[in-house]
């Protein structure tokens, strides 16, 4: 298990406000970025806190022969898609120390709630390789079984370590249960 | 889902589920390969390609076959037109990836002083990883006349290459029927400033010295003698053809249901080839396909200027052949018109084929399996008998065997790096992180993959080639 990226994170909130596939930048957003502490849980794995000792997601990267896939476990849905971000971003690379770019405003759609969480990694594939920044920083602003809006902001990579092709549909799954809700997705690589 | 093996000729083994309820598949393996294959969910996999609709014959899983997602990486499978289907899964993200060799007029001796500039010379002209960028701008038209028209308008327009190069690329460099209009927004700002370049994970440019010819007849009709230099360029389709995939995978996730489509992996999700979807599908892949043909022919012009820079003006890199492990093509085979779906695998055409270049007519298709990185890669010519035996199919490489986490367990990039150096191996690789993915511990024995796709009669062994210097996408 891994959870030592150290960008600078939002929580997840949720609101719902339908509206059709869209990237716009820099839309004025306002943010209240919380650096996440890190702590340990009798498991032995790490876990990202929020300021406030809430606890946010965990991920990890788990065996597969050719492609990785992540296992993410959060205690909303809507923490559940903020983490998947986080992973996917320390996947691809470490952040610069250079400024943050602008925030845009995304909505991703799909048919149910597991091809969403694939088309909201899939976005963030795009956005990388265009943009070439990193996206981590997340607030989640509005999250139905089929659309998913969301602000997002990115730092350039310092040092690109996986180069990801795609989020993929085989095993996807998205569990709920009284504990949280987890997922697992197979990206590739 | 548990499996039995039952071999049924040399080198093949019919595969069934214990409880038969699918049909069976095919696998050309040895007993150890097929010991490294039911390590992982490959079979599970190639079996559950069985289900596609309109399938024709048999589903084959190649020597070096290895999980994947939807179809095993190294999975064969044709559908019947008019109303078999046509899977974006079946052909993978990086559409028309593929590899190419080139061959010097450079002796090993004559190289050799100048290995370490030359290999940092490549890596400094050819971006990987994320990288962009190159000597070729190209606006909105330029691009749709290389989606449609693939190495041609690369070299005819842009001088990219000389017109020689085109008879030697799988269909002339330019698969027919591709529509730029089918690509999305998307796909094309993935795709800009990609063209030439290499992209991560195992894709490379690999120097190498002809260490043993196996028939030398055949060697010398496609240029290549013991001791010669060569260069095998590994990419694929970049961005463009990774949304290309996503874009057509969520279309037909969603339409498949209309056709009365159910499967046992979503990441299957398929329509038929004569539905709107299935044929908006093809002209897209089509035009992905010439993006990364053009992509491989852009790295080549790259390498010649490197090579000429060093070796001076008047050195030739001959192509010897360029073929593509990621596609779906529309093949004639047992007199019907299919739609042949290979994944991380190779055409290997034999001698009296329509579709090889005139120049090999007789020959048989040169086929190129890279093994991993630090060990030997072969030329092969693809045999008749491999149209009734694979579809005219063949392995893309050595295939893994351990997960990119595992091999990175197990092995020390630094270590590794020097290793390869205290071999003779220049390597040029972002980080020994990403090095250590590739080592060639995490992939099976490419000697032996080989010998079983000569054993089975696909395809017969021409020359075997050694590496002198990586630069590791």
């Amino acid at each position: 298990m891994t959870r030592d990226d150290s960008d600078r994170r939002q929580r997840a909130t949720s609101t719902l406000h339908p509206s059709r596939a869209r990237t716009r930048d820099d839309v004025g957003a306002r943010s209240v970025a919380a650096k996440p502490v890190a702590s340990t849980n009798p498991s032995g794995t790490r876990v990202a806190l929020d300021l406030d000792g809430s606890t946010m997601g965990t991920h990890a990267f788990q065996e597969h022969v050719g492609e990785v896939q992540l296992r993410i476990e959060a205690a909303s849905l809507e923490e559940l898609f903020a983490e998947a971000a986080r992973a996917l971003a320390e996947l691809i690379g470490t952040p610069s120390d250079e400024p943050s770019g602008p925030w845009r405003e995304v909505t991703v759609d799909a048919r149910d709630r597991e091809a969403l969480l694939v088309a909201w990694l899939d976005e963030l594939i795009a956005r990388t390789e265009i943009d070439g920044l990193r996206y981590a920083e997340v607030v989640v602003e509005g999250l139905t079984a089929h659309e998913l809006r969301a602000r997002i902001r990115g730092v350039p990579i310092a040092e690109s370590r996986t180069a990801v092709k795609a989020a993929t549909l085989h095993d996807i799954r998205i569990d709920s249960g009284p504990g949280g809700v987890s997922a697992t997705v197979v990206l590739d690589v | 889902m548990k499996f039995h093996a039952t071999q049924v000729a040399p080198f093949e083994y019919e595969v069934r589920d214990a409880a038969e309820l699918v049909r069976p598949a095919h696998v050309f393996a040895d007993p150890e390969l097929l010991a490294a294959i039911e390590h992982d969910r490959s079979l599970e996999q190639l079996v559950n390609v069985t289900s596609l609709p309109g399938l024709f014959g048999r589903v084959y899983g190649m020597p070096d076959m290895h999980e994947g997602y939807g179809f095993p990486v190294g999975g064969v499978a044709a559908t019947a037109l008019p109303d078999g289907v046509i899977s974006p899964g079946g052909i993978g993200f990086d559409i028309n990836c593929g590899v190419r060799l080139l061959a010097t007029d450079l002796d090993r001796a004559r190289f050799e002083p100048l290995r370490e500039r030359v290999v940092h010379d490549l890596s400094r002209s050819i971006p990987s990883g994320y990288g962009r960028g190159g000597d070729l701008t190209l606006d909105p038209a330029d691009l749709d006349r290389i989606l449609e028209g693939g190495c041609r308008v690369l070299i005819h327009d842009h001088g990219k290459g000389v017109p020689e190069d085109l008879d030697v690329i799988e269909a002339g460099g330019c698969l027919d029927g591709a529509d730029a209009s089918s690509v999305s927004v998307r796909a094309r700002e993935r795709g800009a400033g990609q063209l030439g370049t290499l992209g991560g994970g195992n894709h490379f440019v690999e120097i190498q010295a002809v260490d043993a010819v196996f028939d030398p007849a055949a060697a010398d009709r496609l240029g290549l003698h013991l001791a010669q230099v060569t260069v095998l360029i590994h990419t694929g389709s970049r961005g463009l053809g990774h949304q290309v995939c996503t874009d057509y995978l969520r279309l037909m996730d969603a339409a498949q249901a209309r056709y009365g489509i159910e499967l046992p992996d979503r990441q299957l999700a398929c329509v038929p080839l004569s539905a709107p979807e299935g044929r908006r599908y093809l002209a897209a892949m089509r035009a992905a396909a010439n993006f990364a043909f053009a992509n491989r022919q852009l790295i080549t012009h790259r390498v010649r200027h490197v090579f000429a820079r060093h070796f001076g003006p008047g050195h030739e890199l001959a192509l010897v052949y360029d073929v593509g492990h990621n596609t779906a093509k529309i093949e004639r085979h047992a007199d019907r018109e299919l739609c042949v779906h290979r994944k991380g695998a190779t055409r290997a055409f034999g001698p009296s084929s329509s579709e090889l270049p005139t120049r090999y007519r007789g020959l048989g298709q040169p086929v190129f399996i890279p093994g991993s990185m630090g060990t030997a890669s072969y030329v092969l010519l693809g045999t008749d008998e491999a149209e009734a035996r694979s579809l005219a199919s063949v392995c893309h490489g050595a295939g893994r065997v351990l997960s990119r986490g595992a091999a990175k367990r197990q092995v020390a990039g630094h270590e590794l790096r020097r290793a390869l150096e205290a071999r003779g191996i220049t390597v040029r690789c972002p980080s020994n992180s990403e090095l250590a993915e590739e080592a060639p511990e995490a992939y099976k024995d490419v000697d032996r993959v080989v010998d079983v796709v000569a054993g089975a009669g696909l395809a017969h062994k021409i020359a075997r080639l050694v590496p002198l210097g990586v630069v590791k996408g």
